[in-house]
């Protein structure tokens, strides 16, 4: 049952946003499934964002993502190990014009290793560039960092929507290109039943697909 | 940044405690509209049914290795006598790829949780897998050696056809006693005057079972913790096992992954972060001080610069001062009746495949597939003891995801007499470990612990309307009764806010309703 080749299927993706509070997750999220831009404030008071789903298309195949927000659990550090679950990348964001998100990216990366699998993918976004005047992260420094940590680069606007699907698309291409995100590995003695669906009464007792 | 305080200095209600009972009540709370600030002193999610990692499981029994329990208030679960065996050195490297329960349970398919978790959809956050089988250890006291083996008890109407080792005339009167306890047999004169003779009594002389089928029936269908149980309780908590069988599968218990209960918690909070709630953890969300108002409560925390007032305050009784608690219970002390739940625990892991969890060669059904035999990955195994209570045995493997692969982790428990004289005679260990040695020879880590739970007869008093206290399960059946118990209390929390006549727990709304629509297409 397990799966080895991503182009078998069209795919299921879960990616993760990251970052300190008021970096513009929540922007950068709905600027890229809805293509809608709200700022800080705005997004702030909207309650009820959980994860957002969106399919995209690389080298004609499709793919599905669900990107996945923090739900305000950012803000004392109290973010669930199950979000971080079964994640296939993940996405830290900071904020151009704060370096002290960007400083505190450490913390997030630390957060990372203790519940994410080794091989998940990273991305760094620093994400408000329409505020170049008040810049306080270098781009070179950005790249720099990321090369050190193992991620992947890319600064943006949620605002302007600059470099935002290209975040995505880059983040969505190493992970189809990191094989060991791809096979489930399980033991081939154990027996693994498919999960249930809580929601439907879907077993007969004629048909069990295993 | 680095020190954020609250965003405000009220919220409707304040929840102090990420078990499972008070996470159901803060997303529903949160859900319905109210604001919640969700409190835990605690680094980790999850308080009671939390799932612990390898090193917090070892921080967590050195906090419990005394062997007295502490009397720091007479409402908590307590834990004492705890002890581990040291990591290896894989261990410590593998060590935060293990969650490991404070709370094993598995969830019945019909029941609270089950409808909680669907009808918050809480159930998108939260994975489970249907048990694959339930065994019950038979000793057999032959020749020089004491051996036994395991016997996997059918779970299912077609299990109980195919199986070759119960008798036609045998599979009848199990079939009659199913049929009957699956009915409205409250009114049934086959039960009338029997409601509380013992449950093994009622199955012998009322159904003519044959001892090892009552056994079958007690411990691995109406999973019993003695067989002197009361009829009537024992029948109607087997009908909801019967009737979860076929809901998902041919098992009626479903398992949850990455350690269950404390899977499941974190869920909830997840879901009431989703709808406004705001988490605090850890040592900046333990209270320093707590008094009640007349329009509520007003606490005092490290993380926020004033006091922040509530109108209401839920919490599990061991996160809140025994002086709050207890202000009235000098009265309430003598009228009531208390009843300890006292019983010993043991957390192993193993490298290698638990012989309860092998499947026979020779099943017939497995005989057609040309394909390797396949084991079990999930088992409750059950101890039958003479003259005394049964030790259970909850196996979860990789497949949960709460173990490296190839390894398997094991639960046992067993309810001591209620005299906490007789449990402080012997050690955890003393008493588990020969039934561990029965599941695994080579263990790679052990840990031992007793609990200590109180039941009240009533509701624990509370000193003002706008403290909730939740009541921890106290019961010997915790295993398979557990989850539904948080559940209730869950919602029981949320009305006590609400009111009766205020919105039903989790109700959707219109909107809401559409967007679920929209949704199933894309996705």
């Amino acid at each position: 049952m397990s799966v080895n080749n991503p182009s078998n299927l069209n795919l299921n993706l879960k990616l993760l946003l990251i970052g300190n509070s008021s970096v513009g997750k929540s922007s950068l999220l709905l600027r890229f499934t809805d293509d809608e831009f709200l700022s800080d404030e705005e997004t702030a008071a909207t309650i009820g964002v959980d994860f957002k789903a969106k399919s995209i298309e690389i080298d004609g195949k499709k793919y599905k993502l669900s990107v996945w927000d923090t739900a305000g659990q950012e803000r004392f550090r109290t973010l669930t190990s199950s979000y971080y679950r079964g994640a296939q990348g993940v996405v830290l964001v900071y904020d151009v014009s704060s370096r002290q998100t960007f400083d505190e990216l450490l913390k997030w990366f630390k957060e990372i290793d203790t519940y994410c699998g080794e091989s998940v993918v990273k991305m760094i976004v620093g994400n408000k560039i329409d505020k170049e005047f008040s810049r306080q992260v270098s781009t070179d420094e950005g790249k720099t960092f990321a090369l050190r940590m193992g991620a992947l680069f890319i600064e943006c606007s949620a605002k302007t929507k600059l470099g935002v699907p290209e975040a995505f698309e880059d983040l969505v291409r190493r992970i189809l290109a990191t094989p060991s995100l791809w096979s489930k590995s399980p033991s081939t003695h154990v027996r693994l039943t498919e999960p249930v669906q809580l929601e439907e009464e879907s077993w007969t007792s004629s048909g069990c697909s295993c | 940044m680095s020190n954020p305080e609250l965003e405000s200095d009220h919220y409707d209600v304040i929840v102090i405690g990420t078990g499972l009972s008070e996470s159901i009540a803060a997303a529903s709370l949160a859900k319905s509209g109210k604001s919640v600030l969700h409190l835990d002193p605690n680094e980790y999610y999850g308080g009671e049914q939390a799932s612990l990692t390898l090193d917090e499981l070892i921080n967590w029994s050195n906090q419990h290795a005394s062997s007295s329990s502490s009397n720091s208030s007479k409402y908590h679960i307590r834990y004492s006598s705890s002890s581990t065996t040291s990591l290896t050195e894989e261990l410590e490297f593998n060590k935060r790829r293990y969650s490991l329960s404070l709370f094993p349970s598995i969830l019945p398919s019909r029941g609270q949780l089950i409808d909680t978790l669907i009808s918050s959809d809480v159930s998108k956050y939260v994975s489970f897998r249907i048990l694959d089988s339930i065994s019950l250890y038979t000793s057999t006291q032959t020749e020089k050696e004491e051996s036994g083996k395991f016997r996997k008890v059918p779970g299912s109407k077609e299990e109980i056809f195919k199986d070759k080792s119960i008798s036609l005339i045998d599979k009848r009167k199990l079939m009659k006693f199913l049929l009957f306890t699956a009915g409205e047999f409250e009114q049934d004169d086959l039960l009338k005057g029997k409601e509380n003779q013992p449950l093994i009594q009622f199955l012998q002389e009322t159904f003519s079972l044959s001892s090892s089928l009552s056994e079958s029936i007690i411990y691995a269908i109406s999973h019993c913790t003695s067989p002197q149980e009361n009829t009537l309780s024992a029948l109607q908590r087997t009908r909801r096992y019967l009737k979860s069988i076929g809901r998902y599968g041919n098992n009626a218990f479903l398992v949850g992954q990455y350690g269950g209960a404390g899977e499941i918690s974190q869920g909830f909070c997840r879901a009431c972060a989703v709808f406004g709630g705001t988490y605090v953890l850890g040592p900046s969300a333990s209270l320093t001080s707590i008094e009640t108002t007349s329009e509520g409560v007003s606490i005092k925390l490290p993380c926020h610069p004033r006091p922040v007032t509530a109108s209401h305050l839920i919490s599990s009784p061991n996160h809140l001062p025994s002086v709050l608690i207890q202000r009235n219970s000098s009265s309430y002390t003598n009228s009531n009746q208390e009843e300890q739940f006292i019983t010993a625990h043991c957390v192993a892991i193993t490298k290698t495949l638990p012989a309860a969890l092998r499947r026979n060669t020779l099943d017939p059904d497995l005989k057609d597939d040309n394909e390797e035999i396949e084991n079990d990955d999930t088992a409750v195994v059950v101890f039958p003891r003479e003259g005394d209570n049964v030790v259970r045995c909850y196996v979860n493997g990789e497949g949960t995801g709460s173990c490296p692969p190839g390894q398997y982790i094991i639960y046992l428990s067993t309810a001591l007499s209620k005299e906490p004289s007789n449990a402080k005679s012997t050690s955890p260990s003393e008493m588990l470990k020969p039934y561990l040695d029965k599941i695994t020879s080579d263990s790679i880590f052990e840990s031992y612990y007793i609990s200590t739970r109180l039941s009240l007869t009533s509701d624990i008093p509370e000193s003002s309307d706008s403290i909730i206290i939740l009541k921890p399960y106290a019961g010997d059946e915790l295993l398979t009764e557990g989850l539904d118990w948080e559940a209730k209390q869950g919602e029981e929390a949320y009305y006590k806010v609400i009111g009766k006549d205020g919105k039903q727990f989790f109700e959707k709304d219109a909107t809401e309703e559409e967007e679920l629509g929209i949704d199933q297409d894309d996705l």
